[in-house]
C-alpha cells in the first residue's frame, strides 16, 4: 500500500462522499419546501444564518436538523436485539454509498490511476447485487425493533423490494443489450452526441419501467407502504431515534441518488449535454442536473399521489410491469438486429411497429388488471 | 311526519299498558322479544335510541276525585325501578316514533335483549348494562363499554357514590360513604 | 343478523410450519384513528381476521353532569360532544327542549338556524373528505386544500358567535344574538366561491385511479344490515336508503327549501360511495344556503321562552339530521329546573356497530380507510 495508492483512493472517494452529503442536505431542504408549496403552505423559512434573523429561505434547516438528531437520546426498546438494531442503519447506508463510486462522473481532478478500481467491467451487475442488501437492512430493522408495527412494515418492505427488483433489472438489460457492455463508462459513452436511449420507443418504455421500479425500491410514494404513516405509524423505523434515524434518512436519500444516477447513466446519456467540447468538466454538472431533475419528479409524485395497498402493489409488479418488460426485451432485440442492417427505411418501420406493440401491450395489460373500477353515478330523491 | 300508532300494539298484546303521560307502551314481562319481532314484521325496522332511566323509590302526590266528588291529594309510593326505553321508527314507511319501555326492579335488574331483532341495540344495550347495571338476557356480547373492565359500580344510577380515588378504592367506604349518606356529597 | 363471534379461521398447518395470528392493537395513540380510539385487530399476514373496537377513552359522563345542572347550562357542553359541528349539536338540544314547552321560534331565527346548520355540514364534510384522502396516504395535500375552505367558514362562525368551534349560539326559543352587520354578504361570498373549490377537488380526486382502486369494493355495507344496525346519515344513504331527516321530519323550516338528497343506486355501499355522497351533499347544502341567504327576513331572534326553564313533567325526543347522522336528545323533565334524564343519541357510536362486519376479510390498510369513511368523532362516541 504505497502512498500514491492511498492518495489516489482518497482523491477518488472523499470528494464523492462530501459532494453527495451536501447534496443530501440540499435535497431534504428542497423536499420540504416543494411539498409545502404543493400543499399550499410555505415550508421552513426561518432557519437561515445563525444568530441573525435573516431567513435565507430556510436553507439552514438541514444543518439544524442534523444537529438536533445527533443530540437526541438513543432509545432502544427493552427486549429488542441491540446488535441488529445498531447494524440495520449502517447496513442500509453502506450499499448506497458504495454504488455511488461506479457512476461515470469525470471529475477533473481524477487521473487514470485513481479511477482504475472503479472502471469495473461489470458495474451494472455490481450495482444490482449491492442494492439487494438494502432489503436485508430494512428487514433487519423491522425484526430487531420488537414491535408488531415494525414487523409488518419490514415484511411489506421485503415483499415489495424483492418484487420490484425484477422489472428494474430487466429494463436495464435492454440498455446493456444495445450497447453490448456492462461498463458504466462505456454505456454513457455510447449515448454521446444526443442520442440518448430514452429517445427510442423501447428505451422510453424501459426508462418508465425503471423509474417506477426505482420508486418502489427506495420506498418512496406512492410505494411507501413500509413507512406508511397512517397505518403503521412509521413502519420499520418506528423505534429508531436520534442518530440512527438520521442514518436511515441518509441511506434512503443516498439510495435515491444512486438509483437516479444509474437511470441517468443508462437512459439519459450520462454526462451528455451541450457545451462539452469547450469545457470537459461540464459533464459533471450535467450529470448532477439530470439527477436533480429525477429527484424533483420523485418529490412531485410524493406530494401528489396517494398510496397503493399491498396486494395492488404486488399485482402491479407481477402482472403489469414484468410482462411489459419481458416484451420490451424482445422488441429491443428485434430493433438491434434491424439496426445492424443499416437501412433507414427499415429503421422507421421498426420504430413504428415497436411503438404500436408497446403501447398496445401496456393498454391491454392495464385493462386486464384494472378490474371494474370506474366513477359512478348516484340517484337523487326529492 | 306521520305518527306510528300504538293502537295495533295494544290490540295484539292485551297485557301491554299505555302510559299517557310519557306516551309510551309498557311492555309486559317476558314478551319483549315477541313484541319486537311482531313490530319488525309490521315494518318498524329502525331502533333509534335505547336508554335507561333510573327511578328511586319516591312518593308521588296525585289529585284524584274520590267517591264524594271532591278533588283531594293522595300520596302513594312508587316503587323503585329501572326503565329501558326504546325509540322505534319505520324507515320504509317513514313514520314514528313508537316508544317502548321495559320495566325492571333495581336489585337484580334484568331485561330481554332486543339485539337479535334490531342490531342497533347492540352497543346501546351494552351501555345500559355498563352504566345502569341491567342484565340483558340474550345479548351476544355483554360487557362494559365506556368504563374499564375492572370498574365496579354503575355510574348513572341515582344513588351512585363516587369513590375517593378510582384506582385504589373502586367502591366508597368509611368516611366517603358516611358523608354521602348524610347528603353532603353531590353525586 | 346477530353479532357472531369471530369466524372459525383455519390457520395454515403444513409440515411442521405453524402459523399464528398476529395481534395488533391499533391503539389509542395513533395518527389515523381520529381520536383516542382503539381497535384490537387479529391479523393473518395482512388479512383482518377479527376486530374489536374499544371505546371509553374520552368518556366524560356528560349525561350525569347534565342531570345536575340546569337545562341551559348544558348548552355549552353540547358543543363539546361532536366538536367539529357545534352548531348542529346545539340545535338538536334546543329542539328537544323546545318540545317540552310551548314556544315559537321567530322567522329570522329559524332562517339563521338553517344557515348555521348547513354551514356546519359543509365544514364537516369538507374536513372528512380531506382526512379520508389523508388516510389513503396523500400526505396532507387534499387536507390542506379542504381546510382553506373550512377556515373561511370558521371565520364566519367567529364573527357571529364569538368562537370558532365551540359556538354556544343557540338558545331555547331562538338564538343568543343576531349576526353582525355585513355578515350575510360575507356568507354569500363564501357560499358563492365554494362550488369552484368542489369542482377543483372533484377534478383532482374523483377519477384518480389509485383512489378508485383503493376505495371501491372496500367496506361493503348491505342495505338490510345498515337499516337494522341503526346506521344513519351519509353512510345510510350510501347504502341505498333515501332517508334524510330533513325530508322525513321536516324540523325547523326545511319544508320551504328545495333540495335533493343523493343516495346510491343499489343495495350496498362501499367507501367510495360514502365519499362521493358527501361530495354531492355539499352541493345540495350550497343550494339550501343560497335560498336561505336570499330569503332571510328581518325580525327578532328570540321567542318568548320563560326566564327560568322549568318545564312540566313530560318526555321528549328531538332529533336532527346532523352531518354525521341522526343526532337525538332524549329529555325527561320532572318539573324542576334540572332534567331528570338527559340522553344523547350519538350517531358516531351507532355507526360503529358495523365496523367489524365491514372490516373482516379485508386488509389492515382497508380497516383504516373504512374507519375514516364512517366519520367518527370521539367526543360523540364516548360523550
Amino acid at each position: 500500500m504505497s502512498l500514491e495508492l492511498l492518495i489516489d483512493i482518497l482523491i477518488a472517494t472523499v470528494p464523492l462522499m462530501l459532494i453527495f452529503a451536501t447534496l443530501f442536505a440540499f435535497t431534504t431542504w428542497l423536499e420540504r419546501k416543494a411539498l409545502a408549496r404543493i400543499q399550499n403552505r410555505i415550508g421552513p423559512n426561518k432557519v437561515g444564518i445563525p444568530c441573525t434573523r435573516i431567513g435565507l429561505f430556510g436553507l439552514g434547516q438541514p444543518a439544524a436538523d442534523g444537529i438536533k438528531m445527533i443530540f437526541k437520546e438513543n432509545i432502544v426498546p427493552r427486549g429488542a436485539d441491540r446488535l441488529f438494531h445498531l447494524l440495520a442503519p449502517i447496513l442500509a447506508l453502506i450499499p448506497s454509498m458504495l454504488v455511488l463510486c461506479f457512476l461515470p462522473l469525470d471529475f477533473p481532478w481524477l487521473n487514470e490511476n485513481s479511477v482504475k478500481a472503479f472502471l469495473l467491467d461489470g458495474a451494472v451487475i455490481f450495482f444490482f447485487a449491492i442494492t439487494g442488501l438494502n432489503t436485508l437492512a430494512v428487514f433487519m430493522a423491522g425484526w430487531a425493533s420488537r414491535n408488531k408495527y415494525s414487523l409488518l412494515g419490514g415484511m411489506r418492505a421485503v415483499a415489495q423490494m424483492v418484487s420490484y427488483e425484477i422489472p428494474l433489472v430487466l429494463s436495464a438489460v435492454i440498455v446493456v443489450m444495445m450497447v453490448g457492455s456492462l461498463n458504466a463508462g462505456e454505456i454513457a459513452g455510447a449515448q454521446k452526441g444526443g442520442n440518448w436511449f430514452v429517445f427510442s420507443p423501447w428505451g422510453f418504455a424501459a426508462f418508465v419501467i425503471f423509474f417506477i421500479a426505482a420508486l418502489a425500491e427506495t420506498n418512496r410514494s406512492p410505494f411507501d407502504l413500509p413507512e406508511a404513516e397512517s397505518e403503521i405509524i412509521a413502519g420499520y423505523f418506528t423505534e429508531y431515534s436520534g442518530f440512527k434515524f438520521a442514518l436511515f434518512f441518509l441511506a434512503e436519500y443516498i439510495a435515491m441518488f444512486a438509483i437516479s444516477g444509474l437511470a441517468v447513466t443508462l437512459f439519459l446519456g450520462g454526462g451528455d449535454g451541450p457545451g462539452l467540447a469547450v469545457l470537459p468538466w461540464l459533464s459533471v454538472i450535467w450529470f448532477l442536473a439530470k439527477i436533480f431533475a429525477l429527484i424533483a419528479v420523485m418529490i412531485w409524485l410524493r406530494g401528489t399521489l396517494p398510496r397503493l395497498r399491498v396486494d395492488q402493489l404486488m399485482g402491479f409488479a407481477w402482472k403489469f410491469m414484468l410482462p411489459l418488460s419481458i416484451l420490451n426485451i424482445f422488441v429491443a432485440g428485434f430493433a438491434w438486429h434491424a439496426e445492424q442492417l443499416d437501412n433507414k427505411f427499415i429503421m422507421v418501420i421498426t420504430w413504428l411497429i415497436s411503438l404500436a406493440v408497446l403501447y398496445g401491450a401496456a393498454s391491454g395489460l392495464n385493462q386486464l388488471n384494472r378490474g371494474k373500477v370506474r366513477p359512478r353515478e348516484y340517484k337523487y330523491a326529492e | 311526519m306521520s305518527e306510528l300508532s300504538h293502537e295495533p300494539v295494544l290490540q295484539q298484546f292485551p297485557d301491554a299498558e299505555w302510559d299517557e303521560a310519557a306516551g309510551a307502551v309498557i311492555v309486559p314481562l317476558g314478551q319483549a322479544r315477541t313484541m319486537a319481532e311482531w313490530l319488525l314484521g309490521q315494518g318498524v325496522d329502525y331502533c333509534s335510541n335505547v336508554t335507561g332511566v333510573d327511578y328511586l323509590e319516591r312518593e308521588v302526590k296525585e289529585k284524584i276525585t274520590n267517591d264524594a266528588g271532591e278533588v283531594e291529594t293522595v300520596t302513594r309510593t312508587e316503587p323503585a325501578r329501572i326503565d329501558v326505553v326504546y325509540h322505534l321508527y319505520s324507515m320504509q314507511n317513514k313514520t314514528g316514533p313508537l316508544v317502548l319501555k321495559q320495566r325492571t326492579s333495581r336489585d337484580n335488574a334484568e331485561a330481554e335483549s332486543l339485539t337479535p331483532v334490531w342490531r342497533s341495540c347492540d352497543l346501546q344495550e351494552r351501555e345500559v348494562f355498563d352504566l345502569f347495571g341491567v342484565n340483558f338476557k340474550g345479548h351476544p356480547d355483554q360487557r362494559r363499554i365506556l368504563m374499564w373492565d375492572e370498574f365496579e359500580g354503575h355510574p348513572m344510577r341515582k344513588d351512585y357514590t363516587e369513590p375517593f380515588d378510582y384506582e385504589w378504592e373502586p367502591t366508597p367506604h368509611n368516611e366517603i360513604l358516611e358523608k354521602h349518606q348524610k347528603g353532603k356529597v353531590i353525586v | 343478523m346477530s353479532t357472531a363471534a369471530a369466524p372459525n379461521y383455519e390457520l395454515i398447518q403444513q409440515d411442521g410450519l405453524e402459523t399464528n395470528l398476529l395481534e395488533v392493537s391499533m391503539g389509542p395513540h395513533h395518527p389515523s384513528t381520529h381520536g383516542v380510539f382503539r381497535m384490537d385487530v387479529k391479523l393473518d399476514g395482512e388479512t383482518v381476521v377479527d376486530l374489536r373496537p374499544v371505546f371509553g377513552y374520552l368518556h366524560r359522563n356528560h349525561e350525569k353532569l347534565a342531570e345536575n345542572m340546569s337545562y341551559l347550562s348544558s348548552m355549552p357542553f353540547t358543543d363539546r360532544l361532536d366538536y367539529f359541528n357545534s352548531m348542529t349539536n346545539n340545535w338538536a338540544y334546543a329542539l328537544a327542549a323546545e318540545k317540552l314547552i310551548e314556544v315559537e321560534v321567530p322567522e329570522r331565527a329559524e332562517y339563521l338556524r338553517v344557515i348555521m346548520a348547513e354551514l356546519t355540514r359543509l365544514v364537516n364534510h369538507v374536513s372528512l373528505v380531506g382526512f379520508f384522502i389523508n388516510d389513503l396516504g396523500a400526505l396532507g395535500t387534499p387536507l390542506l386544500y379542504a381546510f382553506r375552505e373550512r377556515e373561511k367558514i370558521l371565520d364566519l362562525f367567529e364573527q357571529a358567535s364569538g368562537a370558532r368551534m365551540m359556538c354556544n349560539y343557540f338558545r331555547f326559543g331562538g338564538l343568543r344574538n343576531d349576526v353582525p352587520e355585513g355578515w350575510l354578504e360575507r356568507a354569500a361570498k363564501v357560499v358563492d366561491h365554494f362550488p369552484s373549490f368542489l369542482d377543483e377537488y372533484e377534478q383532482l380526486l374523483c377519477e384518480n385511479e389509485i383512489i378508485l382502486s383503493r376505495t371501491q369494493g372496500v367496506g361493503n355495507l348491505p342495505r338490510e344490515l345498515a337499516i337494522s344496525a341503526g346506521v344513519t346519515g351519509p353512510m345510510l344513504r350510501a347504502s341505498g336508503v333515501a332517508y334524510d331527516l330533513r325530508k322525513v321530519d321536516q324540523y325547523g323550516i326545511y319544508d320551504r327549501f328545495k333540495f335533493r338528497v343523493p343516495y346510491t343506486d343499489g343495495d350496498t355501499g362501499d367507501c367510495y360511495d360514502r365519499f362521493m355522497i358527501r361530495m354531492l351533499e355539499m352541493r345540495e347544502s350550497i343550494e339550501i344556503l343560497k335560498q336561505a341567504l336570499a330569503g332571510i327576513p328581518e325580525g327578532e331572534i328570540m321567542g318568548n321562552a320563560p326566564r327560568v326553564f322549568k318545564p312540566k313533567p313530560a318526555e321528549s325526543y328531538g332529533r336532527i339530521e346532523g352531518p354525521k347522522g341522526e343526532l337525538g336528545f332524549y329529555l325527561i323533565a320532572d318539573g324542576t329546573p334540572k332534567p331528570y334524564r338527559y340522553r344523547v343519541r350519538p350517531p358516531s357510536l351507532i355507526n360503529l356497530t358495523v365496523l367489524r362486519d365491514m372490516c373482516l376479510g379485508g386488509k389492515i390498510a382497508d380497516a383504516v380507510i373504512i374507519l375514516g369513511s364512517i366519520d367518527i368523532v370521539l367526543g360523540e362516541v364516548d360523550r
